[in-house]
């Protein structure tokens, strides 16, 4: 049963997508321009590369560090081969303690494990603390972006939600008080619960500290509050030095929003000591689940994704669609890639590759310049040894062995198109601006999430032809 | 960034380098910046920015002489902290939480204030870490680094004031 894969791929989004798609796209587009500005951008790319390679080669040394260090600090370390495992073991720690409240800081891992559901399975409310989060856990939905969960909402939406919850009306211009609730709603809970529950962006094997950014501050209190503290960490987080982690920290920031610096970094190191108001005891959840299987494969540098959603803004086929469309825990074209990579074949993960134009720009904007696109299309090839739809391969190589020749395309190339322009000429009317927003059948389907060029009356060969004869 | 070495002038000129340059990164975050002559001014300024509001503050003694009572964390409206260090090149400010360093007068009311020692201003992060890592020793249980006061993007993406963080930012530096 795969647990990443949510629901089928779906390219029809919510309306309210694409307006807030192309607001953060643009503003990531905007930020990017500045990140190039601050620093050598290029320089830091291939730094934080070699960062993050060195830690892939070398992860079960850096794991029996990290391990050891951790352990030598008083902190608890588990091994979870599976998704299940590891939420097993996380329900099991709270059902230990007592605990039936747990705050929860936004964790795409615990979104990969499906841990909410497991941890409301076993009786323990855990609530989401980041506000986008927050808000996609009350209206009962899903978080659409890596980064930015609540990004295919409205602010009319969200005051609809809280005027629900609080009895009271909001005004969705008025961003500023619906902060101000949710910032009272959640203190009485991070003050409450009996356990904090975190991801890791990385874990330095060098001291046993884990490294945790944010922008709002919940990551700080989830961490501080609660007696216990769980962080759930994929196992390829680990690296090896503070050194890398000076690096990185400021690459993540960088490559999500354009700053060196992320609104709070926390690096803890072990439980509190001394009588420090911090947790007593923590525990790090090391989670396999596919991930050792890619090591020293095709896809291993999918392994060194830091999570920091550049990709998914600078994918054309993201902004169209939106997070949800991709049916999965992670979208965009790392989505595309890990889902399948970490599911090792399904179905429904085999079709995630296929979301792509394969234009590359994942590849340029990603940090630590992992080839996507040339995954995306390996990934495509291992789909088609599984289901090797001999059909559609038949098809296409009749096809390239005819239009890979003049005359081989002028028989049969012209002809067919010129069938098809005609057909589609008398059934299409585009607008004056020379778009055609709704075609009807048999084009229907193509128009439903797209506008298309209205076409050119004559074929460019025709037009290519008498200029030439002119 | 790389200070000019030898003379003293130059190292004062880099120094006052680095403050303008954090200074304009913390404002870029929404912080605000004050420069003072010695610890007893960051104090005198402490005391009017806080203005008889109520005060969770950490036993730093720099800290002290600043405000007569302190409230408990959770209904505190001003966490005063000291910071450890602070990065020019990103405009955040570091700090280590322990003993008499609670972690929830750190982060729970909705302002902070935090005094920095002028020579605690370090150029980037890799300098700034090592104020709280030495190979070989253990760093602290719980070190942050904040930048500027808390902000969100999650609703229709536009940046506005953070959910839990303090909101506002004061860093008061002092020469010693």
């Amino acid at each position: 049963m795969s647990h990443r894969v949510i629901e089928p791929a779906r390219t029809t989004p919510n309306p309210a997508v694409r307006p807030n798609l192309h607001v953060a796209s643009g503003n990531w587009a905007e930020r990017r321009v500045q990140a190039r500005q601050l620093v050598d951008w290029e320089d830091w790319r291939e730094r934080a590369r070699a960062i993050r390679a060195d830690a892939i080669t070398n992860l079960p040394e850096l794991l029996e560090r990290l391990e050891a260090q951790l352990v030598a600090l008083g902190g608890y370390v588990h091994h979870a081969a599976t998704a299940e495992e590891a939420n097993a073991r996380i329900a099991a720690i709270c059902a230990q303690r007592g605990a039936t409240l747990a705050v929860k800081a936004k964790s795409m891992t615990s979104e990969e494990t499906g841990l909410n559901a497991a941890l409301e399975a076993a009786g323990i409310t855990a609530v989401e603390t980041d506000l986008g989060e927050y808000v996609v856990q009350a209206l009962g939905d899903r978080p659409s972006h890596i980064l930015a969960p609540a990004v295919h909402l409205s602010a009319a939406d969200v005051a609809a939600l809280f005027s629900r919850l609080s009895g009271r009306a909001f005004d969705p211009a008025d961003t500023r008080a619906l902060v101000d609730y949710a910032r009272g709603a959640l203190r009485d809970r991070f003050l409450a619960a009996e356990v904090g529950i975190t991801g890791v962006n990385l874990a330095i094997a060098e001291t046993g500290t884990l490294v945790l950014v944010e922008s709002e501050g919940n990551i700080r209190l989830s961490t501080s509050m609660p007696p216990v503290h769980i962080a759930l960490m994929g196992i390829e987080k680990v690296i090896r030095d503070w050194a890398g982690a000076a690096h990185l920290v400021q690459m993540l920031p960088l490559a999500s929003q354009g700053t060196l610096a992320a609104g709070s970094t926390s690096f803890i190191t072990g439980p509190a000591r001394d009588g420090d108001d911090g947790p007593r005891e923590l525990h790090l959840v090391l989670l396999d689940d596919g991930r050792s299987a890619l090591r020293g494969g095709p896809l291993e540098e999918a392994l060194h994704c830091i999570r920091c959603g550049a990709c998914l803004y600078a994918c054309p086929v993201y902004r169209q669609i939106g997070g949800h469309g991709y049916g999965s825990a992670y979208s965009g074209p790392i989505g595309a890639v890990i889902t399948p990579a970490l599911e090792g074949g399904t179905p429904a993960s085999d079709a995630l590759p296929e979301l792509s134009s394969l234009c590359g720009a994942c590849t340029e904007a990603c940090p630590v310049k992992i080839p996507l696109d040339d995954q995306l299309v390996t990934l495509r090839a291992m789909a088609r040894e599984r289901d090797p739809r001999r059909a559609e391969a038949a098809l296409f190589a009749t096809w390239a062995r005819l239009w890979s020749r003049s005359g081989g395309y002028r028989a049969t190339g012209a002809a067919g198109s010129g069938a098809l322009a005609r057909l589609w000429g008398r059934a299409v009317h585009g607008s004056d601006d020379g778009w055609v927003p709704r075609a009807p059948f048999p084009f229907a389907r193509w128009t439903e999430d797209r506008d298309v060029r209205t076409p050119a009356p004559e074929p460019f060969h025709a037009r290519w032809k008498a200029r030439r004869d002119a | 960034m790389r200070e000019p070495e030898g003379s003293a002038t130059a190292t004062t000129a880099g120094h006052a380098a680095l403050r303008t340059r954090f200074g304009t990164r913390l404002a870029d975050l929404g912080g605000r910046l004050h420069e003072v002559a010695s610890l007893a001014a960051a104090r005198q300024l402490a005391r009017e920015l806080i203005a008889g509001a109520t005060v969770a503050r950490w036993a730093d003694w720099e800290l002290d002489e600043i405000v007569a009572a302190e409230t408990p964390a959770a209904e505190a409206e001003v966490s005063l902290i000291r910071a450890d260090v602070a990065v020019a090149e990103t405009g955040a400010i570091g700090f280590a939480h322990g003993v008499g360093r609670s972690r929830g007068a750190g982060v729970l009311p909705a302002r902070q204030i935090a005094l920095l020692h002028a020579e605690d201003l370090v150029a980037g992060m890799a300098a700034a870490l090592a104020r709280f890592h030495a190979a070989g020793a253990r760093p602290p249980s719980n070190v942050v680094f904040a930048a500027g006061p808390s902000r969100t993007a999650d609703i229709e993406q536009r940046r506005i004031v953070g959910v839990h963080a303090p909101r506002e930012l004061d860093v008061i530096v002092f020469a010693s």
